[in-house]
């Protein structure tokens, strides 16, 4: 049994090894976003071998799905951009990639110089060796793992994970979501959105399956939600799963992105930092300290936090992928 | 013989080889980082650098007996999130910059890295009339 479970870790490490090494090996930029998402999913089943469900359920959705529907549509954008630039004309769509004149060279980059090759490698394996060698020969230690036990009644939750994210160490999650709000305004500042250059004419597939899937999105989003004060589960989970229903229903409708209201699409994606730091200064005016609850509010207030966290992590989600402020509004 | 496969087996325990695999792909996306020129394919290395340390975090965590550290797996739920917005407002930069540029290529130093690169946006006729950078101009038109 244990030397099955061995092997299982020595194959799953070597595939995930082996998928980064042809992610960046390649010299087709498509090839390699597909081979990132796959990149991930096996990560997630590597978290789930090293009991992380938590960080499993992110991997898959956020790791994945997000990071690699961003990256196609970045690379989508830049195949229009180069056809613009080629033709002269804007709002030209690009190209179908099966066609005989596709523009794939513009997703293209060459190999590597082989004069490089030395050096990097032995710059790569030294740090490597380091790590390993450093990693192998740390002394053994329970961690944090039984301090958090200890404290768990005081902690309003009974997931661990839960409870250092949003008690023992909300400063952590606060200043996340605040690098967050950060990584949208930065995107907000390169400009408008540009409607997103999908080819016309999706067909009736997607749309069909988004009315039945989108439902289903939203109640296992509420559900991870809610479940991450017991079991694993929490508001990034949850916010990457509802974020990745609004990319889907962005996409079905490429050419008339939906004209987001400027004020409520602000405040949705500011509840989480806004709802966090509110509660953080309430715990520094009532005598806990910043961030710090009353033990009796502890649960209620965690959930609080969660579920606008959910929502600003969700809204975020989609208008970093749309990237851009929304057009029509000059605030 | 038997007795050192067992050995060797209860040694390798997922303590141990999952952090070593992150160090691999650590080292792994770092030589990507160095060797390719293609923005999207750096920023896919980065990635692969900071998936390396999720794993070492997540195998010390789970060294020893009992269940796993939650304080390492909480760091790395909130690194897995800031990668991911840090990737997003990366990725925007790059439409931004090809945007302005034409190309989305780190620029080597060198000038004989040109050849190497058969840049895209060279020789080509530009209607819009903007500059028709070469990869060794970083300036956005004016």
């Amino acid at each position: 049994m244990n030397g099955l479970l061995v092997l299982f870790d020595l194959v799953l490490l070597a595939g995930i090894v082996g998928v980064a090494w042809r992610c960046l090996a390649s010299t087709d930029l498509f090839r390699a976003a597909v081979l990132f998402v796959t990149f991930g999913l096996l990560l997630a089943l590597a978290w789930v071998r090293l009991e992380a469900p938590d960080i499993a359920l992110a991997e898959a959705a956020i790791g994945a799905g997000i990071t690699g529907a961003l990256l196609l549509v970045t690379l989508e954008r830049l195949r229009s951009i180069m056809a613009e630039r080629r033709s002269g004309r804007p709002h030209t769509p690009p190209p179908d990639p099966t066609g005989p004149h596709a523009l794939l060279r513009a997703l293209h980059d060459p190999p590597p110089e082989r004069r490089t090759f030395i050096p990097a490698l032995t710059f790569a394996l030294v740090v490597g060796a380091l790590l390993v060698t450093t990693l192998w020969h740390q002394p053994p230690s329970m961690g944090l793992e039984p301090v958090v036990d200890a404290h768990m009644d005081a902690s309003g939750v009974d997931h661990p994970v839960t409870a250092v994210l949003l008690n023992f160490r909300a400063y952590d999650t606060f200043l996340e979501l605040a690098i967050v709000l950060i990584a949208l305004l930065g995107a907000w500042s390169l400009g408008r959105h540009d409607l997103i250059p999908a080819r016309p004419a999706p067909g009736p597939i997607l749309p069909g399956t988004l009315r039945l899937l989108v439902p289903v999105a939203i109640v296992t989003g509420v559900y991870v939600l809610w479940a991450g004060s017991h079991a694993p589960g929490g508001a990034f989970q949850a916010g990457a799963i509802l974020g990745a229903a609004g990319i889907l229903l962005v996409l079905a409708r490429p050419r008339q992105l939906p004209m987001a209201p400027g004020v409520p699409l602000r405040l949705g994606i500011t509840a989480g930092v806004a709802v966090f730091l509110l509660v953080g200064l309430y715990g520094l005016a009532a005598g806990h300290g910043f961030l710090g609850y009353d033990r009796a509010w502890a649960y209620p207030l965690i959930i609080l936090i969660e579920v606008a966290a959910t929502l600003s992590i969700a809204l975020t989600l989609v208008a970093l992928f749309v990237a851009g402020r929304p057009a029509g509004d000059d605030a | 013989m038997s007795g050192l496969a067992e050995t060797v087996v209860h040694a390798l325990t997922p303590g141990l080889l999952y952090p070593t695999g992150g160090a691999t792909l650590f080292a792994l996306g770092l030589y990507g980082l160095i060797r390719r020129h293609h923005l999207v394919l750096r920023i896919l290395a980065l990635n692969i650098m900071g998936s390396g340390v999720f794993m070492v975090l997540l195998g010390v965590a789970a060294r020893g007996e009992g269940p796993p550290d939650p304080v390492a797996q909480a760091l790395t739920l909130t690194g897995i999130v800031v990668a991911v917005s840090a990737t997003a407002f990366a990725l925007g930069l790059v439409v931004h910059l090809t945007r302005l540029t034409g190309h989305a290529v780190m620029l080597p130093g060198p000038p004989d890295d040109d050849a190497a690169m058969a840049d895209t946006s060279r020789g080509e006729h530009h209607a819009d009339g903007g500059p028709d950078a070469p990869p060794s101009d970083e300036d956005p038109p004016s």
